[in-house]
């Protein structure tokens, strides 16, 4: 995890087990590099909008893929959902909801809310490392996102 | 109780039959007296008459003879010369031709006509005197009698009356001395104008009374006929009256035994009942009226306000309304009911079921209107129980189903933290395990590794024990969806869902015709799905699986089954096949988890049916289950 580089993931996981699983997913893809784990829903509000809310998002382009799980302390992720996808300036970053629950609710919730993705984490340690990091794959590789203006930083690597 | 109908009772003799009768015949009896007494009268008086004629006759030849002073006849033994006479002068003269004469005065005339001629002459006449020239002449004591009557100045003398026990008329006149007389009576010393004695006619009545008895017979049977002519109109009368009579008394006693019923029919009932007209008066109040309000019937006739005295204040105006609702119903469907509640004489409250009708006469007239009162207090109290039971039943209702939504709420909070929180550290055994090998491998031996997989294995049946029971328990909190399901597609669709598991195995698979029938088809794809993977999976060691899908409809419930030709059960263990968790052969033999059974069991419990089955051990099981579906009955 490089803290300076751009992130590109960020993990909103409360679960520290369920974090060093998905990040040893993602490192195995090479993907762990730009990975930016917060451990609640206050946390990742703050990250991605700064800490006050009405203040502009402390980073321009927050992330270019957010794993969110949805039962957390302090704030849960349909309340991180709903405000990631009710502003514009963030509306438009893509969503995975990576969560145990297979509760039709929370599925429909989500997809309302503007979720881009539900996964049920599986059980089985294969399964999960193959889901994480295929979508990992999918999101930052296969997925084309739309240009921001101005783009922040420098380019991922592709 | 049926009493058979007497006889109607013979009607007796009219009263006036009998004056009648009576009136009649003394009306016919006088008749025939007073015509018998006229005939006799009349009879009388011609024999009267016949007896004047008579004595006229003998008078008018007496006063002739007399008037002449004596007539002169030939002497001859026929006629000798009156010896009664011999003081006469020139009793017996000669005429000059020598032929002796003597005289013969009225008495002899008269006597010698009598004899010698009473055939022609008729009735005897006789002169008598109390001074007689003939002794033969004397009178008898009857003629004493007249002559004694005469001196008193009466002059004639009649009497009905019997000579020798035949019945004569006799008549009697007194005799007139006269100048004629004095020349054979002088010597007696009568003077002209005295009453010298009487001549009298006996005038035998025999053949007038003969006559008339048969004119009075006569007249008896003329009479006697009428008489019974007259008791025969009486009598035909008298009947003809006697069946008016009896007809009356027939219709009266049909009428009171008529009445009687109606009467018992009306006092005996348990209900007041009453009959109002239309001008506001009662013509009728049951007796029990008193049994439900405490006043007398008595009271309600004599105050017909009463009835609506007796309700409830409270009520009143309900009852004021049903007499309008009554007015205005159609004339067809004139009665209505209501409840109300009343006040006793003794001021106790009571509930009246209240049924009331519009009466009309045959020829539609309104003739008011027939109520009938029920105590319904009982009920009404048991209602009020019922009522308040019901009442309390449902506010336990809804206390138990808030705590019940509660529960569902907790549950569902309990099972979405199950599925959340049960699975995570599961995962992390599992996956932390498997980081182990990965990592760990070349230090770790065999049984080191296989420990380890021994891990991964039970974590993953944990989380798939997770997901059924979680999927189980979600059953209950969803709302049934029901529609008419095709079983027969239910099941294609349950088999194509299976298509992994049966891909390359050998299966004769036979499918009949499935009923439709009103179900949740999601819940019941699920059924078909559990209850075919079972087949499927309990055939597994045969060579060849052989599972048959039928149903049919049994009375209100449409059945089905799967029959499979796999290892079977034992039956006494057939109560807990659909047991959660139950099973009756291990993991090692049989994957699962115990719950497929126990979810076809609470789907089809939840749509009223039943499940069961039938199995040996070796030789397959049979699993049925019934879904309501009165419909489908033939």
């Amino acid at each position: 995890m490089t803290t300076g580089a751009p992130v590109e993931i960020l993990l909103v996981e409360d679960n520290p087990q369920d974090a060093e699983l998905t990040l040893r997913a993602l490192l195995k893809r090479g993907l762990a590099n730009h990975v930016r784990w917060v451990r609640d829903g206050v946390e990742a509000v703050d990250y991605i909008f700064g800490t006050s809310a009405d203040a502009a998002p402390a980073i321009s382009r927050p992330a270019k893929l957010i794993l969110l799980d949805l039962k957390l302390p302090r704030m849960d992720g349909l309340e991180v959902l709903r405000r990631l996808k009710a502003d514009k300036r963030t509306n438009s970053i893509p969503v995975v909801v990576l969560t145990s629950s297979r509760q039709e609710p929370d599925i429909e919730e989500c997809y309302r809310l503007g979720a881009n993705s539900y996964i049920v984490k599986p059980v089985e340690f294969e399964n999960f490392s193959a889901a994480v990091a295929q979508l990992g794959m999918y999101w930052l590789l296969l997925n084309q996102e739309p240009k921001l203006d101005p783009p922040p930083g420098p380019e991922s690597r592709s | 109780m049926n009493t058979a109908d007497p006889k109607p009772p013979g009607a007796p003799l009219p009263a006036w039959v009998l004056p009648v009768a009576l009136g009649w015949t003394v009306l016919v009896a006088s008749l025939l007296i007073w015509q018998i007494m006229g005939d006799r009268d009349t009879m009388r008086r011609i024999a009267r008459a016949e007896a004047r004629t008579h004595f006229n006759k003998d008078q008018a030849v007496r006063l002739w003879a007399a008037a002449h002073g004596g007539v002169y006849v030939p002497t001859d033994a026929r006629t000798p010369p009156n010896p009664h006479l011999s003081h006469v002068p020139e009793r017996d003269i000669e005429t000059p031709s020598g032929r002796k004469l003597t005289m013969m005065n009225p008495a002899y005339i008269l006597r010698q006509m009598m004899e010698e001629y009473s055939d022609v002459y008729g009735t005897h006449g006789h002169i008598t005197s109390l001074k007689l020239l003939r002794p033969e002449n004397a009178a008898d004591a009857w003629e004493t009698n007249a002559l004694k009557a005469f001196e008193t100045g009466i002059k004639e003398v009649f009497e009905f009356t019997e000579i020798r026990g035949e019945p004569y008329l006799r008549l009697m006149r007194p005799l007139v001395t006269e100048k004629g007389c004095m020349k054979c009576h002088s010597a007696q010393g009568y003077q002209v104008g005295d009453v010298r004695g009487g001549i009298g006619v006996s005038l035998p009545l025999a053949p007038l009374i003969a006559e008339h008895r048969s004119s009075s017979v006569q007249t008896a049977v003329a009479l006697g006929l009428i008489w019974l002519l007259g008791l025969a109109g009486l009598s035909g009368a008298s009947g003809l009256a006697r069946r008016r009579m009896a007809e009356r008394l027939t219709a009266e006693e049909a009428l009171r035994k008529s009445e009687y019923r109606h009467r018992i029919v009306a006092d005996f009932t348990d209900d007041w009942e009453y009959w109002r007209l239309p001008d506001g008066s009662l013509t009728y109040v049951s007796p029990s009226c008193e049994r439900l309000t405490g006043y007398p019937a008595r009271e309600f006739l004599q105050d017909p306000e009463l009835l609506m005295k007796v309700i409830h204040p409270e009520d009143r105006p309900l009852f004021v309304r049903h007499l309008a609702d009554l007015r205005d119903a159609p004339v067809d469907e004139r009665h209505a009911e209501m409840e109300f509640r009343i006040l006793t004489r003794s001021g106790e409250e009571r509930w009246i079921g209240h049924v009331c009708r519009q009466v009309f006469a045959s020829d539609g007239k309104p003739l008011g209107r027939r109520g009938s009162n029920r105590d319904i207090t009982a009920r009404k109290l048991a209602e009020a129980e019922i009522l308040k039971l019901n009442a309390e039943l449902e506010q336990r209702v809804r206390d138990r189903t808030v705590q019940l939504e509660t529960a569902n709420k907790e549950l569902e909070a309990f099972s979405y933290s199950v599925s959340h929180d049960l699975r995570a550290p599961l995962r992390a055994i599992h996956g932390f395990a498997r980081i182990l090998q990965e990592d760990y491998a070349p230090r770790l031996d065999a049984e080191g590794r296989r420990l380890l997989d021994v891990i991964s294995v039970e974590a993953v049946r944990m989380g798939r024990l997770i997901d059924e029971l979680l999927k189980f328990s979600r059953l209950n909190s969803q709302p049934l969806q029901k529609e008419m399901v095709s079983h027969q597609a239910l099941a294609s669709e349950a088999l194509e869902q299976l298509a992994a598991v049966r891909s390359g195995r050998r299966i004769e698979m036979a499918v009949g015709d499935l009923p439709a029938s009103p179900c949740d088809p999601a819940l019941l794809l699920q059924v078909w799905v559990n209850l075919l993977s079972n087949a499927l999976k309990y055939t597994g060691p045969r060579a060849v699986a052989e599972i048959v899908i039928g149903g049919r409809q049994e009375g209100d419930d449409a059945v089905y089954f799967v029959k499979d030709n796999g290892v079977g059960f034992d039956m006494k263990y057939a109560d807990k096949l659909f047991g959660v968790f139950q099973r009756l052969h291990t993991s090692a033999e049989f994957e699962g988890v115990g719950v497929g059974l126990a979810l076809v069991q609470r789907i089809v419990h939840r749509h009223g049916g039943r499940v069961w089955a039938e199995g040996r051990v070796d030789e397959g099981a049979t699993f049925y289950f019934s879904l309501p579906n009165p419909e489908g009955k033939r």
